[in-house]
């Protein structure tokens, strides 16, 4: 039967943005029965991050995906089944449905849990790979994946190359049976970490007349290999998460090349409505709210902030709205870009908001290095603010997106 | 979107879209009878009620995207109160809903006595939605012990005309009058509480149209004004701006409709239906007031005068983040929710997304 949800109903009354006619193959009981699971997988989450968290065995913390770094914790997690949850079984994965991964990140990133040694490699590289890979490469890699213990690092941007992505100078030049990469990719997360990076070069020379994003290809490229080096980029605070990655004249076999030579750009830009409407883009600094509500009674004349604490949570409510029915829709095959722009723009503003509202709050110092895990939230969430914005497509390039989708441009 | 869905929505933009106000500012204005007997006409005043009432026997779901279009029109008729509202109250008190405009008295303080075979109602309700030009309205009453629904003839009661800031009737009415007992009827105490989240969330959907409104506005303007022989809507600070609200307007309607899902689904009592009410409106007051902002400022003195249409839509936003719901109480009583649980996510987030599970 052909028919379409109501959620798709919804959004059909959206000022922008066409409706796309698609397929609900799913029948009403199996519904139901996916429902349940996630329900179960939800709990099962839950109560593993509280007795995680009763033992101490991780810190709260804001901006996790990115700063909270524990090769243990992706272990115990791809232990359990919660990496890589897509990933078909031959490959090591679990065939779980779009749904439960999102249930399964919600609940981590809420709870500040250390994610990010693994993060790349689950929200970006397996998807790729599963999309574009050979079935050596996924036999390579998606096990170790979704055991949580293969880590990847994405070199996309470069020094003259960030929100103008296509004006990127890396090159690969053909060899008799492969590549060698040059340049270098700057702001690359836990590069210092990975097992290995997928590197977006330049395949053939850009000519005038033809689109920049023409003769663009991505690279596996294992670490350490020969020619690379990696240089630390240190955030405000200090903490190393950034990297500079050099190639210095680095070979590159054939069966490292991702996909299609050529297809780069095509490839990079075909997941964005996934990257763009995650949790992610509204839970970075969440786990601080968390904290504040969970011991109120010990911050001076809570009264002052219980109406601020209302309004933050009934914007995280309206934002796991608009960030879950896209899930929902791409669980459906459908590509709502737009409305992903949409949800990046309001829900990384809402990330900075939370941090800014509650530092004019919070009647005590923001304090990385204190012991009071509320003063030192606050300052995580503050310090880390920039980048909520910036990271993934700033926000000015995600309204350039929505204009251009209204006839503007 | 179901055939039904579209047909009934095809319908309401028809009769609706052509009867948008013209009054001026400073009136105060006329309930539009015309429009009212179209809507019993086609059945839209009592689609929510069901066939023993005349009704369509139509869901939260469909009274919601009427009510948006509603509030995307400026109707000046009382659809949320006559349906959402009052006629909701006289159902489960097992009463009749009357033919006529009618609406409903949230905010009151009225008293019933039991007297010679009829009831004796007395005291005052302000704020009533197009009250005196209503035929009858409807409030809650209470006696010593349990409260009661009220059927209140809107001629039997002596009214004070005042408005919101759009122009809508919002009048106070004193009232000191003999019902029979088919005019009232006995009703749980919990009713109030659904009762204030029903208005909550059907002004939530209003305001979802209004905004919906101002961004058609919006969009049509910058794509036709020049200024420095360019249209407007090609300077980069203005798309900015437009892509903000149409980002808030989809932020506004996605709450809105998954609210509406998630009381449909479980009704209004649960806890998880109350905070999606509560963080709606909450966050249609917030988008709702940047919208027009917004849009006031990208229309430039074209959209600041009365001539305009983008005005009213602008001041019923205004109006009616006031109305039903304001942000700094809800807020307080969300917060205070959290703080007792000692929970944050869990309360936005319940185990079982029960939304989903009906999809």
């Amino acid at each position: 039967m052909r028919r379409k949800g109501p959620w798709h109903s919804w959004r059909s009354e959206l000022p922008t943005g066409p409706e796309s006619e698609m397929t609900c193959g799913v029948d009403h009981a199996r519904r139901r029965e996916i429902a349940t699971e996630e329900a179960d997988l939800r709990g099962q989450v839950r109560a593993f991050l509280r007795d995680q968290l009763d033992s101490g065995s991780f810190v709260p913390r804001c901006d996790a995906w990115l700063a909270g770094f524990s090769p243990e914790f992706s272990r115990e997690l791809g232990l359990r089944g919660w990496i890589g949850l897509t990933i078909p079984r031959k490959y090591g994965g679990h065939e779980r449905s779009a749904l439960s991964r999102y249930v399964v990140i919600e609940e981590l990133l809420a709870a500040g849990a250390p994610v990010a040694a693994h993060w790349f490699a689950d929200r970006q590289f397996a998807p790729s790979l599963l999309a574009y890979g050979t079935e050596r490469q996924k036999l390579k890699y998606l096990p170790a994946i979704a055991g949580g213990e293969c880590f990847f690092a994405i070199g996309m941007s470069e020094a003259d190359a960030g929100s103008d992505l296509a004006g990127l100078r890396t090159k690969a030049a053909r060899t008799t049976d492969g590549w060698r990469l040059t340049g270098s990719k700057l702001w690359t997360s836990g590069a210092h970490h990975a097992h290995a990076i997928v590197v977006l070069a330049r395949t053939t020379p850009h000519s005038d007349g033809e689109s920049r994003h023409e003769g663009l290809s991505q690279f596996i490229v294992d670490l350490p290999a020969n020619g690379v080096q990696i240089n630390p980029i240190r955030l405000l605070t200090g903490e190393h998460h950034f990297n500079e990655v050099v190639f210095d004249d680095v070979y590159v076999n054939d069966e490292q090349v991702l996909g299609s030579v050529g297809e780069g750009w095509r490839q990079v830009t075909a997941e964005l409505a996934y990257e763009r409407s995650g949790p992610e883009r509204y839970l970075s600094t969440f786990p601080l709210l968390e904290i504040l509500v969970r011991r109120v009674d010990r911050v001076e004349d809570s009264r002052n902030i219980v109406g601020v604490i209302g309004g933050l949570l009934a914007r995280a409510w309206t934002l796991r709205q608009l960030s879950y029915e896209i899930a929902s829709a791409l669980a459906d095959g459908d590509s709502p870009e737009i409305e992903a722009a949409m949800v990046k723009d309001l829900g990384t503003t809402f990330e900075q908001d939370l941090a800014d509202v509650l530092l004019n709050a919070i009647e005590m110092p923001a304090d990385l290095r204190s012991a009071d895990p509320l003063q030192r939230a606050l300052a995580e969430a503050v310090l880390h603010s920039p980048g909520y914005t910036i990271r993934g497509g700033t926000n000015e390039v995600l309204r350039g997106v929505v204009a251009k989708s209204l006839g503007l441009r | 979107m179901s055939d039904d869905r579209r047909l009934l929505e095809e319908m309401a933009t028809a009769v609706l879209e052509r009867s948008q106000p013209r009054a001026l500012v400073d009136d105060v204005l006329p309930l539009d009878l015309a429009l009212w007997r179209v809507l019993e006409e086609t059945g839209l005043a009592r689609l929510s009620f069901a066939e023993s009432q005349g009704g369509g026997e139509g869901n939260l779901q469909q009274l919601i995207a009427v009510l948006k279009l509603a509030g995307k029109f400026s109707a000046e008729v009382p659809i949320a109160e006559s349906q959402l509202l009052g006629g909701w109250l006289l159902t489960q008190a097992g009463m009749d809903v009357p033919r006529g405009p009618l609406t409903c008295a949230i905010d009151s303080r009225l008293e019933c006595v039991a007297d010679e075979g009829g009831w004796l109602l007395k005291g005052i309700a302000r704020r009533v939605p197009w009250g005196s030009a209503s035929s009858s309205f409807v409030a809650i009453a209470n006696t010593p012990t349990e409260s009661n629904v009220v059927l209140v003839p809107s001629s039997a009661g002596a009214w004070v005309s005042s408005a919101n800031i759009a122009g809508e009737p919002r009048d106070e009415v004193s009232l000191d009058v003999i019902l029979t007992s088919s005019q009232v009827a006995t009703i749980g105490a919990s009713v109030s509480d659904e009762l204030s989240l029903r208005a909550m969330l059907g002004k939530a959907a209003m305001m979802a149209g209004a905004a919906e409104r101002v961004f058609e506005l919006v969009l049509e303007h910058v794509k036709n004004r020049s200024q420095f022989g360019r249209v407007i809507g090609s300077f980069q600070s203005v798309q900015h701006d437009v892509a903000k609200i149409a980002s808030y307007c989809r932020a506004i309607n996605v709450s809105t409709m998954s609210s509406t899902l998630t009381c449909d689904t479980l009704g209004f009592r649960s806890s998880e239906s109350r905070v999606a009410v509560l963080a709606t409106k909450v966050e249609a007051n917030r988008l709702g007031t940047l919208i027009a902002r917004s849009a006031h400022q990208l229309l430039g003195a074209i959209g600041f005068t009365d001539e305009h249409e983008l005005r009213l839509s602008t001041t019923r936003l205004w109006s009616w983040c006031q109305e039903c719901g304001t942000s700094a109480t809800i807020q307080l009583d969300l917060g205070s929710e959290a703080l007792r649980r000692g929970k944050a996510w869990e309360l936005i987030s319940p185990q079982s997304d029960s939304v989903w599970s009906t999809q």
